[in-house]
Order: C-alpha cells, then structure tokens, then sequence
C-alpha cells in the first residue's frame, strides 16, 4: 500500500531541518513547497507561522521580498498565505501587518509603520461591509455615494504612490452572499449587488497602472460566496473569509504579484499521449486514441486542447515536449477531425526520446525565453519529478488520470492571468510560430546575410503617442533581457516622460514577410545641450539578432546630428539577466566611461561613427 | 486517513503528540490558547470536511470534547 503524503507529518520533519540550518531548511520547505499535494488552509497558517518565527537578518540563501499587508479584517491569515506563496516562488517574505482596521491612517500618515518598513509591494485586502456601510438605496444617493467611494480611493493611491512608488495589490469587492428580494434586485439599478458591481467596475477603469487587481470576488463565486465568508470566523476574530481557502487565495496571490513584479508565465508546454488525447498515439493509432464526442473521456480531451487554443490565441506560447514519432504525432493534428490545435498552434515542437529536461532547456533557449517562464504539463509523474528535481524554476502541472478535470486543473492555477490585454498579446502566437518557421528557414539558407534579406523587414520608428503607452507599461514589466535599466516605469511614468519637451520617447513596430510583430521596442532619451542620453532602451525577446537595434541606434544618430548633437551616451544597468546589452553597446560602438564594473555611463562618438549595417527597411521615421 | 485526532492537535500545537492525552485541553497546555483553538477547529473541519457551529467550537475545552463533537458528524476520531 502506498503511504499517502502528510503535511501535518512533513512539517514535523521540516521543523528540525529549520532548527538545525536555518537556511538549508527553508530550501527543503520551497523545494517541498513545489514537489507535494497543496496545503490545506490550517496548514497554510502552520508554515506561516512558522516562517513568521525567523529572523529575515539570518536568511541568506532565499532573497527576501517585502511585503505590507493592509485590511480592515484580521491580516493574519492573508500574511500566512502571502508567506507561503512567496516560498514557493522563491522568496522569503518579510512582512509588516499594519494594525486592525487603521489602512487609511497608515497611507495617509507620513510617519506611519508602512512607510517606515518601506515595502517591496503593498496588499490592501478590504471588503465591503455593506450591511454596515449603508441602508436602502435611491439612485441619486447611489451615484454620490459611488463617486465619493472612487474619490477617495484615488486620494489614498495618489498618496501612497507619491511617497512609495511600488506595486500596490489591490482586493476587488466581494458581492454579497445574500441577495434579499431575489430577481427584483436584479431589475433595480441602485441595489446593493449592483452598487458593488459598479464599484468593481470603476475602480478597475479608473486606478492607475500601478494598482494591480486580486479578483477575490471570483474566486468567492467559485468556491461559493456561502462557503467563503464564513460568519462565525468574522464575529468570533474578524477573519474576513474562510481560511480554507487560502489555498485558492494563495494561487491568485502569487499570480497577481508575478505580474507585478514582472515574472509572469509565458510559455506552456505540453506531453502528448493522455495529455492532449488518452491513449498512445503509437501503439493505439490514429483510429485507437480517445478524442472528440463519442466517447465521455474523448469529449474531455478534446475540450482541453480547446482550452488550451484559446491560452495561445490569447498570446500564451504554445509548446510540444514529448516522446514521440514527430510524423506519427503530426498525424493527430493534421488530420484528426476532432483535434481542434494544429502543428501551426505551436512555437516549438519536440518529439523525440531524449530526456525532458534536456528538451525543456533547448526550448527555452529556442524561444529565446527565460526558463523560470516555461509552464511544463504531463500526466506522467516520473516526467514531472524529473523536471522538479533538474529544473526547479520550470512550474509543473502534474495530471491525474481524469481528463474532466484537467481544464480546471490548469485554470486553478491561476498561471496566465494578466491584468489587461494588448494588441500585442494576440499578435504575440502569430508571432511565435512564425518563428518556428524562421528556424527552418535558417537552416536553408548559406548564411546570415542572405537569411536576413529574406525575412523582407520592415519597420517604423515613430514617437510614442498617448495610445502606445499601455503596451510601453506591460513591456517594461515583461522584458528582462534587452533591457537597459530594468527600472520597471508605471504608466504614470510613461506619461510624464511622453508629455516632457526634454525626453524623446520612440516605438519601434516591425513585420517580416511571416508576421506582424507589433510595437517590440521602444527607447527614451534625455535630450541635453551636448548629448542624448538614452535611459531606457527595450526589445523583445522575439526579434534579436535581426539588425532592429542598428536601425534604431542609426536614426538615433540621425536625430542626434540634426540637433547638432555629437556624443550618445547610455546607462547601463546590469542585472542577472540582461547581460547581452554589454554585447549590443560594443557592436554599436559604444566604450565603457564609468568605473563600477560595467555598470553606468557608456559613450559613442558620432564624429568617428558610421552607419551600421541593416537588414531591415525604414517605413515611417521621425 | 493518515493523519490522526491527536496528529492533527499535535501538529497544530507543534507538541509532540505523545504529550497529549483526552483530557489534555487550554487549561493544562500553554500552547493551546484562543489563537489556536480556532486553527485546532480549521484544521478538523478541513481534514474532515464538516463544519462546527459557534455555540459547539465555543464549548470544546479538551480533546476529548472534540471527539464527542466529530461523533455527532459520524467522524469517529482515533
């Protein structure tokens, strides 16, 4: 018989681990953090207590990430979660709980502990006590009582954004679990469900970028606005829902603060055999898999590869990792009339018998992402425990053997959610698999000239207006390696550079014959007397290597001389990963002038400077 | 069900779960004060899936309180 995994008998374990080398321990609990069934609730706010015990000036080997937790409910629980969460992702939370039911005295008061603590990121969990808060609605009053709520809320970002530029993570409002007169509520406008539905609304459209959204309002509709506000906790300690949820809340926790502080998930990779189909495709044939209506399991299989169509139309990098025939695999999504993917839905295919880790890698590297964002899904667990133990960074999703819940599974998970779509994120799949074609079309031609002035380039650099924003604002979140200062610019920031006579602020679109790639980078300059000085220079990962960065560097050069400017000069930031921007700056002809490391001040000369070497042909310029 | 009554008190107090005993409660174990209590009563309802009422996690002073409790939801505890 198979002994069942025990929390309750882990922790025991981990415990001594912790008493006897604090930091060793916690690497043991991250690692079993990743590797084991989730927490319960309780055991969620055991390993927060726990965790809550160490002293952060001993922590050495887990970077520590600070967090300010306020509510007007008991923070506890959700500094339990957010504690949990945290070391899974990889950090050792240090937090400060702002005490009971002051949040807006600790925002508005300079002095206040939260400023004092100086956070890393900022979660205000609120609810609305709507039995308390207000009676019977008209609409007059509703509209004075919705737009008083918004101002104020806008007074305390504006405030706390001034004095601390950080993410702010941000409850939505929970609709209540009680609806009184039933359908009449839905007919009239100003009741209480549709004034905090309202609420919701306006509060997403009107907070600057900054504030970064938890929706626990669905996630109390998933799991039941009954079960989630559990009445007996709230009068017996003000816990404001259920703690067996933290597990859940943990999820959308860790998903909503990877956004914020740019470690999003962007690729998925998937097994094949009962993964996207039950059965095996080499033994069972085309006609032996179970896929599409006909049969119950077959139905489930095909409504997750549906599932997971629409992740990629939604910009979510679609991969293949799987030990196969490539042309017997193929088979299934060239001709099966109820495989809803196509070869052409992935970026990067990899069917063959070698491990998976070392496939993972090689993806990774292909797509020219980060390991840390590739998502790997298997049904099977030795699969899985291989890619935990080779590739801890890469998030593993390990199916059972119900193909009716995997939908679920993944969409628990909470792994893509994203805070609001851009062009850029439709484009984004178009753009991938266009790549894969690259690939193939490299490997054709003689050399990297001729396969350079075969992808016919094309791109325009003009300067950023109102609309480019956004997307400037989910770059800067996103891009890790063409990178200069990796200094993370909100959309306010943006804006303010946009509107300033001093900044030249520049988009960069390109398309190649295969694709459309959108808006993929942008650079700002401060314009000086003598000088521009670039402060911020960003592309994605997707177009390196194709000349982009000497046409943009060249009509940088053009402005610069038409100014009468002769010296470009850059500050570097180095990070662990942008490491290529030293590569970029010595092609461009730029030389190192400050004197830590590499880091700081890099110069170029336009008197003894040509122009670089372009394959890409200009459309619009400034 | 590999986690016990007592496994379950144990762990939640971090005490070793020899220490305790059916009569073992508030009033003779320090570490089990009001905060833990509440976790104690989050923990069965999780391992068990059932749900306590206020007057009933209000009247649990020992385990063996707790026992009878479960038996009412037909939870025989070891």
């Amino acid at each position: 018989m198979i002994e069942k995994f025990s929390w309750i008998q882990k922790l025991v374990e981990v415990r001594q681990c912790i008493a006897k080398d604090m930091d060793e321990g916690l690497c043991v609990l991250s690692q079993n953090l990743r590797a084991h069934p989730p927490l319960k609730g309780f055991e969620i706010e055991l390993v927060g207590r726990l965790l809550q015990e160490i002293d952060v000036a001993k922590v050495v080997e887990i970077p520590v990430h600070r967090v300010a937790v306020l509510s007007n409910y008991t923070t506890q629980p959700i500094a339990h979660a957010v504690r949990v969460a945290l070391l899974t992702e990889g950090y050792f939370a240090e937090i400060y709980e702002a005490p009971f039911g002051v949040y807006q005295q600790e925002i508005l008061s300079e002095k206040s502990g939260l400023y004092l603590f100086s956070p890393d990121v900022v979660v205000i969990a609120v609810s609305f006590n709507y039995l308390q808060a207000t009676s019977v609605f008209d609409e007059d009053s509703a509209r004075d009582f919705l737009s008083r709520h918004i101002q104020h809320w806008k007074h305390l970002w504006d405030v706390m954004l001034s004095r601390l530029n950080k993410p702010i993570l941000q409850h939505l409002y929970e609709m209540p679990s009680e609806e009184f007169l039933g359908i009449a509520e839905r007919r009239s406008i100003w009741t209480i469900s549709r004034l905090i539905h309202a609420l919701n609304e306006t509060l997403l459209n009107e907070a600057p970028s900054s504030i970064k959204w938890l929706d626990v309002d669905n996630l109390a509709a998933r799991v039941g606005r009954q079960n989630w506000f559990d009445a007996r906790l709230y009068y017996h300690g003000k816990i404001g829902f259920n703690p067996r949820f933290l597990p859940e809340y943990a999820l959308i926790f860790a998903s909503v603060w990877r956004s914020a502080v740019g470690k999003s998930k962007k690729a998925l990779i998937l097994d094949l055999d009962n993964t996207l189909w039950g059965g095996v495709i080499g033994d069972d044939g085309l006609e032996g898999i179970r896929l599409g209506v006909g049969t119950s399991e077959g139905e489930a299989y095909q409504v997750f590869a549906c599932y997971v169509k629409e992740l990629g139309q939604r910009g979510v990098i679609l991969g293949i990792c799987s030990k196969n025939e490539l042309v017997i695999a193929s088979e299934v999504f060239e001709t099966h009339p109820h495989m809803p993917l196509k070869l052409s839905d992935f970026a990067v295919i990899s069917c063959n018998w070698e491990n998976k880790a070392s496939n993972l890698t090689r993806i990774a590297q292909e797509l020219n992402i980060d390991i840390s964002s590739l998502v790997f899904i298997d049904d099977n667990p030795a699969e899985c425990e291989l890619i935990r133990q080779a590739m801890p960074e890469v998030t593993v999703i390990q199916l059972e053997n119900d193909p009716a819940q995997f939908v679920r599974v993944l969409d628990n998970q909470h792994l893509f959610d994203s805070q609001f779509f851009s062009k850029e994120d439709f484009q984004r799949a178009e753009s991938y698999r266009a790549r894969a074609k690259l690939a193939a079309l490299q490997v054709q031609a003689p050399d990297l000239d001729t396969y350079l002035s075969s992808l016919e380039m094309k791109a325009q650099i003009e300067i950023a207006s109102e609309a480019d924003l956004p997307r400037l604002a989910q770059m800067e979140m996103k891009t890790n390696q063409f990178n200069l200062s990796t200094r993370r610019l909100s959309l306010e920031q943006l804006q303010a550079m946009s509107a300033s006579p001093d900044v030249l602020l520049l988009t960069i679109s390109l398309a190649d014959r295969f694709a459309e790639h959108g808006l993929v980078s942008y650079v700002a300059c401060d314009i000086r007397k003598d000088k521009l000085v670039i402060t911020d220079w960003l592309m994605s990962c997707r177009v390196f290597s194709r000349t982009l960065e000497h046409l943009i560097f060249n009509q940088l050069t053009v402005y610069a001389e038409e100014n009468g400017v002769q010296m470009i000069v850059a500050n570097f930031k180095l990070t662990a990963k942008n490491k290529i921007m030293e590569a970029v700056f010595l092609t461009l002809g730029f030389s190192y002038i400050g004197d830590e490391g590499k880091n700081g001040a890099w110069q170029c000369n336009l008197a003894s400077q040509n122009l670089l070497k372009s394959f890409i042909s200009l459309d619009a310029h400034i | 069900m590999s986690d016990n009554l007592f496994e379950i008190v144990a762990g939640v107090l971090n005490v070793p779960a020899n220490e305790l005993a059916l009569e073992t409660g508030p009033a003779n174990l320090a570490a089990w004060d009001s905060l833990a209590q509440i976790t104690i009563v989050a923990a069965v309802e999780q391992t068990y899936g059932i749900q306590l009422s206020m007057p009933e996690i209000l009247s649990i002073h020992t385990i063996n309180h707790l026992k009878q409790i479960l038996a009412k939801y037909s939870v025989i505890a070891e």
